[in-house]
């Protein structure tokens, strides 16, 4: 039986998002874990590693100077999120973020069979209804994660990554049932959300025989 | 049920008589004309396919008018009306949308239109691609509007207007070879059933020999647009600018990793919609978040962007009401 590695690096939310109650999340009664035990048993079985981290810039510099776990975890697929970036104060730009989330992926793309995802966020944030931006001071919360998204999605052009569209999910679902709070999100989004993790692993062919789809970019094209 | 009649009705005709004959462009012109009246406590609504007009019962001289142009997603504000007809306490507003706007609305196209196209240079073109020469006016910069259908009612000054970013996200544009004004083909597709344009071969060789394609607008050539057009707004007609965003996902894509596929086509409406929040930063007009409101919604069953279900079109026209109101406009 295939044994997958899954590490996730991130705040509570991600834990949340992806992991059950068992595996020290705090909304799911089946995560990533349960839900790959059930729909693929005796074919793959999914070991969950959680490590916290407070965006790209603390990320990559943890597994530059060591402290991280993620350097020899020989993990097969490492999954990350942008609303870690929210976690970190005023956060970086989006520009830093994507710089310093080149530096992570290149990182963990060095161990061969190593795949990467990251979660993209909800722009909703129920408190904050912005119409005129000059009123606006700095960037309000919605247009940070539009940034942030965008700058997740470019990677996956630019480094074969995949990422996992939350702010898809969550619109299809209705925010206003969904996200009570900026960035928090709903038990049945919250597995919605794993669910769709489990499919792109599928995707991926991490439970069959085939050779699992390489996350090659556009540098290595 | 009187519209799935009326559609029930129109097959039939077709079947017998074909597509596009003139007792249907009859019918048509009629239905779009026809006004429905909706009395209120404090004011009247009058609307017809194009426009919305209020009238209070005081004061009905004193005239503010929203006028829009973009594409299909503009209409959503029309749905605006009765809450203005609940509160209106003086005065009359109008909401309206040029007759026909598709294949218009692009801002290169409104931009190119304050150049002054000699009309000899387009008589041609409006001739065979049946558009109408009034295309090439500045009329979005004319002071005041009529609403389409209820000329009775007089002009109307444009307190606000409305545009949204699709024409700039979605159309492609053509440019004239010889004298360099542009047309969107779309337009002239879109206008008239696809039987009649596919069999007109000679107007699609006319075409592709005086014209040559441009692509899509670029996010540059949007930002630089834009701020000429509210420039131009501003300093002609003192009016508000409210701009319509789009929603950004794509719902029910399967989709996650890109490495494979265009950028520009999947990145382009998350970019469209930062650039536009970054010239309302830098220029200070209103944006309707289309993209929030959908979003907030849900879009399990929307089909694409710019056409909502019609539990979409409340909520936009709920936000673009309260914006109207915050500009004082109602």
């Amino acid at each position: 039986m295939e044994s997958i590695k899954l590490f996730l690096t991130g705040t509570d939310r991600l834990r949340d998002m992806l992991c059950s109650t068992a595996d020290g999340g705090r909304k799911l009664s089946r995560g990533v874990r349960e839900l790959v035990a059930e729909q693929y048993a005796g074919k793959a079985e999914v070991d969950v590693v959680f490590e916290p981290s407070v965006g790209a810039a603390s990320l990559r510099q943890a597994i530059e100077d060591g402290s991280s776990q993620l350097s020899e975890s020989a993990a097969n697929l490492v999954v990350t999120s942008v609303d870690a970036e929210f976690a970190a104060g005023d956060g970086a730009s989006a520009d830093a973020y994507e710089s310093d989330m080149l530096a992570v992926i290149r990182s963990i793309k060095a161990n061969p069979g190593s795949h990467v995802i990251v979660l993209l966020a909800s722009t909703i944030d129920p408190e904050t209804i912005v119409s005129n931006y000059q009123r606006e001071e700095s960037d309000p919360t919605s247009l940070r994660v539009h940034r942030y998204d965008l700058a997740a999605m470019r990677l996956s052009f630019e480094e074969g990554i995949s990422v996992l569209d939350v702010d898809r999910i969550i619109a299809e679902m209705g925010a206003a049932d969904h996200v009570p709070a900026f960035l928090e999100y709903s038990e049945g989004a919250c597995q919605a959300i794993a669910n769709e993790l489990v499919r792109i692993m599928d995707d991926y062919a991490f439970f069959d025989d085939r050779p699992l789809l390489p996350q090659v970019g556009r540098e290595d094209a | 049920m009187i519209e799935t009649v009326l559609v029930k009705g129109a097959r039939a005709w077709r079947s017998v008589a074909g597509n596009g004959t003139s007792v249907e462009k009859f019918v048509k012109r009629r239905y779009r004309k026809a006004i429905r009246v909706e009395k209120g406590r404090l004011a009247t609504q009058y609307s017809n396919q194009d426009s919305v007009v209020i009238q209070a019962k005081r004061n009905p001289e004193d005239k503010r008018g929203i006028y829009m142009k973009g594409g299909c997603d503009l209409p959503s504000l029309f749905l605006a009306g009765p809450m203005i007809k609940d509160v209106l306490e003086q005065g009359t507003v109008a909401i309206a949308r040029p007759t026909v706007a598709v294949g218009t609305s692009q801002t290169s196209q409104v931009l190119q239109t304050l150049e002054g196209i000699p009309e000899e240079h387009i008589v041609e073109t409006c001739r065979k691609l049946q558009i109408r020469p009034t295309f090439f006016k500045p009329t979005l910069f004319d002071e005041t509007f009529e609403a389409g259908g209820m000329e009775r009612f007089g002009d109307f000054p444009k307190s606000a207007v409305v545009l949204s970013v699709g024409s700039d996200l979605t159309r492609s544009l053509h440019r004239h070879r010889e004298h360099g004004f542009l047309v969107d083909i779309g337009g002239w597709w879109l206008n008239q059933s696809l039987d009649k344009a596919i069999q007109d071969v000679e107007t699609v060789k006319w075409f592709k020999k005086t014209f040559e394609p441009v692509g899509k607008m670029t996010i540059p050539e949007f930002v630089s647009n834009m701020e000429l057009i509210v420039k131009h707004l501003r300093d002609q007609l003192g009016s508000h600018l409210i701009v319509m965003n789009t929603l950004v996902v794509e719902p029910l894509s399967p989709t996650h990793n890109f490495q494979l596929l265009n950028e520009d086509h999947v990145t382009r409406k998350r970019m469209f919609n930062i650039a536009l929040a970054d010239l309302s930063k830098s220029q200070g007009f209103h944006v309707i978040d289309v993209d929030r409101i959908l979003k907030e919604n849900g879009v399990r069953d929307q089909v694409d962007f710019a056409h909502f279900p019609v539990e979409g079109k409340m909520p936009v026209a709920k936000e673009a009401f309260r914006i109207f109101r915050e500009l004082e406009i109602v």
